[in-house]
Order: structure tokens, then sequence, then C-alpha cells
């Protein structure tokens, strides 16, 4: 084993990635009701192009509709969802965004598409 | 060698063969009508241990039959008298333990399957109305008992889906940080993997730790009398409710509980102005 060559370094990335996210997508579909999507540290993107980490089974999500991925924001891992200049757009809470910082209990909604954005503060 | 019914002797201590008789006929018969009505009451399938107990009546009642009323027993050998007393002895043991085997059974259905809604309001009697024709194999007189508790509704039956019934333990610490356990209306928690919804295997842990029940809209812990008590934002109890980001410690493993808040009105304005912001960064850089 020790003699065998070393696999290249890992690329150091920004944020310290020992351990999960912490962040969750919840469908609010009525077809998949209260299934967690676990976010990972590479982001994910969504749309109804079944090559997306959520494929969308909506008429109105675009085939390229939004992806999330993490930032760091003041210390700490920050989910930010960038709408993909989708037809019916990506709305935060009800409002239409472009780029949007999630926060815990975030409704978002990709066309017709229903979720809920959660994600763990730091522990106590 | 034994009294009979008929004389004017009617019951002498010694007549332990008339005593074994009455004992046999009572028990086969008590066995049969309690396992019938007992499985039929709990909607429980016990074919077997109704045959069982029927068969174990039906082969005491010549015998008691013969017993009590001696002058019967003319037509019969007395070889044949004997075999049927041996059968019947030997069918009334069988049927107390059978009847023993049933109840076993039942408990160990029941503690194995916690069933949804079986603890929460019992249903009133309009399901029982609305299915005219339940289950029971046997046509045996109806219990003038009404169930009251529906062990399971039908998927139809079930209630519109709320948000704030969405809630999750998430483990935060430990080899299985992110894992996520969805929580029901009622959700057992231990180190048993027989009777526990989530079974987490940590020594410091009870074999039934604790359980989350879901109460009007608000989940509630109950620590189940464990060993090393539950931690909910390091305090210990015994009964509370749980909000959205509390951390609870369960022996050594951490949870966090997650629920979704069904509020998107109450956002800090925070978020909005970063929002609108970031909006006219990227139109402007657009």
């Amino acid at each position: 084993m020790s003699d065998s060559p070393q696999a290249p370094p890992a690329p150091t990335l920004l944020l310290d990635e020992a351990g999960p996210l912490f962040a969750w997508l919840v469908s609010l579909e009525r077809s998949t009701w209260g299934e967690l999507y676990a976010l990972p540290w590479e982001g994910i993107t969504l749309g109804s192009n079944p090559m997306n980490d959520i494929v969308l089974h909506d008429p109105l999500a675009s085939p390229m509709h939004a992806r999330i991925h993490v930032l760091e924001i003041d210390g700490q891992p920050r989910c930010q969802i960038q709408d993909l200049a989708s037809t019916y757009g990506t709305w935060v809470n009800g409002v239409r965004i472009v780029r949007h910082n999630l926060a815990d209990n975030d409704f978002v909604t990709f066309g017709d598409s229903h979720f809920c954005f959660k994600q763990l503060a730091p522990g106590s | 060698m034994f009294d009979s019914l008929l004389s004017t002797n009617i019951i002498s201590i010694a007549d332990w063969q008339l005593w074994g008789v009455i004992v046999a006929f009572a028990v086969t018969s008590v066995t049969t009508c309690w396992v019938f009505f007992d499985s039929q009451r709990n909607q429980v399938s016990a074919t077997f241990w109704r045959l069982i107990t029927l068969v174990a009546a039906l082969i005491v009642t010549p015998s008691a039959t013969l017993r009590l009323f001696p002058y019967l027993q003319a037509g019969f050998s007395s070889q044949i008298l004997q075999w049927l007393a041996l059968g019947g002895a030997v069918a009334t043991v069988i049927s107390f333990l059978s009847l023993i085997l049933y109840a076993v059974g039942l408990g160990v259905r029941s503690s194995a399957a916690p069933s949804q809604l079986q603890e929460m309001d019992p249903e009133p009697v309009e399901a029982n109305e609305a299915d005219p024709a339940p289950s029971p194999a046997i046509t045996g007189p109806q219990p003038l008992v009404e169930p009251t508790l529906q062990i399971a509704l039908e998927p139809e039956v079930e209630p519109e889906p709320t948000p704030e019934s969405l809630a999750w333990l998430v483990i935060t610490a430990g080899p299985r940080a992110g894992d996520t356990y969805r929580l029901g209306e009622m959700t057992d928690i231990g180190r048993e993997p027989c009777c526990n919804d989530i079974v987490i295997d940590d020594p410091a842990l009870s074999r039934q730790h604790a359980r989350i029940r879901y109460e009007d809209g608000v989940f509630v812990i109950y620590d189940l009398a464990s060993a090393n008590g539950t931690l909910l934002n390091n305090q210990p109890v015994q009964r509370a409710e749980l909000h959205n980001g509390d951390r609870l410690q369960l022996g050594q493993t951490h949870f966090a509980f997650m629920q979704v808040v069904n509020s998107p009105d109450t956002q800090d304005a925070q978020d909005e102005q970063t929002s609108q912001a970031s909006e006219s960064v990227l139109l402007t850089v657009v």
C-alpha cells in the first residue's frame, strides 16, 4: 500500500467540507410530499431535463430551470439559488428572483413545483 | 364408582371424575368462546386457534355428556368410555394451551407493530356502519360491543397534509451525521430493533428511549423512563414540545429537530432586501 503512487491531493475548497451540509429541499408536491433532497457541497441543478440532479415533472418547468450552489457568507455556508433564465421563473416566498441567498424555511417555487428549503443552523 | 346427578347426593367432593368433567367442559367452552370473540373483536386472523379450540370442545362434549348422564353409558363399552375420557382430558389441556398461545401471539403482534392512528382519538362508529360486512371468516354471533378503534384507515381517508406536519430528526454528530428520520404521528426511538421506528445502535440509549407524538400541529417528545434521560437544548425533559431547530440528545446521540414552519410571510426584511439588491445588481450586469 505504501509503495503504490499516491493519488494527487484533492483540490482545496473554499469551505471546510467535513461532514454534510445540513441543507435540504423538501418537496411539497402531492406526489412526492415530504421527500427530502439533501443538498451536496458541490450544488445541484433543477429542471425538466433528466440530466438534472432534481428532475422537475412539471409542464411549467424549463429544461434547465435553476441551480443551487454553496457559498461562504459571514463564515457560514449558505445556499444561493440562481434562476437560469427559465420561462416561468423561480420564486422564493412569492417573490420572483434571479439570485437569492436561501434561508431556513424559504418556500421555493420552480414554475409550479413547490419546495421548502431547510437548513440547520450551526450547532448550539 | 361415582354418583350421578340423578341420585339424591347431587355433588360429592370425592367425585373427582365428575368435577374433572365439569372443569373440562367449562375450560373448553370458555376457551373456544374467548378465542372466537376476541379474535373477532380485534379483527385478528386466528383461524388455527379457533379450529383447535373448537375441535377440543367437540372432543370433550361426548365424554362430558356420558359422565353427566350415566344411563347413556349402557350402549358403550368401557374401553370406549376410557378412550373418550382420555381424549377429553387431552383436549382440555390442548384447549387451555391454545388460549395461552393465542394470547401470546396477540401480545407479540401488538407490540411489534405500532399502528399509526390507533392511539389517537378513537374514530366514531360511523366507519363501522359504512362497512357493512367486515372481514371475519366465522359467521358466529356478532359481539355486542362495537369496536370503536379502527386498526388502520384506508389511504384515501387520510386528511390533507399540512406543511407543519413535516418534521424530521437529523443526526448532527458522529458517523451518521446528516441522516434524517421523518417523524409520523408517533415515532419511537431506542436501541431495540423490534419495537422502534428509529433504531440507533448507541449503548447509551435505552431499549425504548423516547417517543415523539404529533399533537395538534405540535410535535411533543416523551422520555420513556430512559436510563440516561433525554436532553432538549441541554435541559433534561420528560415531556416537551419541539420547535424548529431544537437540539436533542438521547444517550450519546445528538439530533436536531427540523420542522417546516408554515409562515412564508414572516421572512426577515433583511432577506427581502438582499434578494432585491441582488436582483438589481444582476440586472445591471446583464
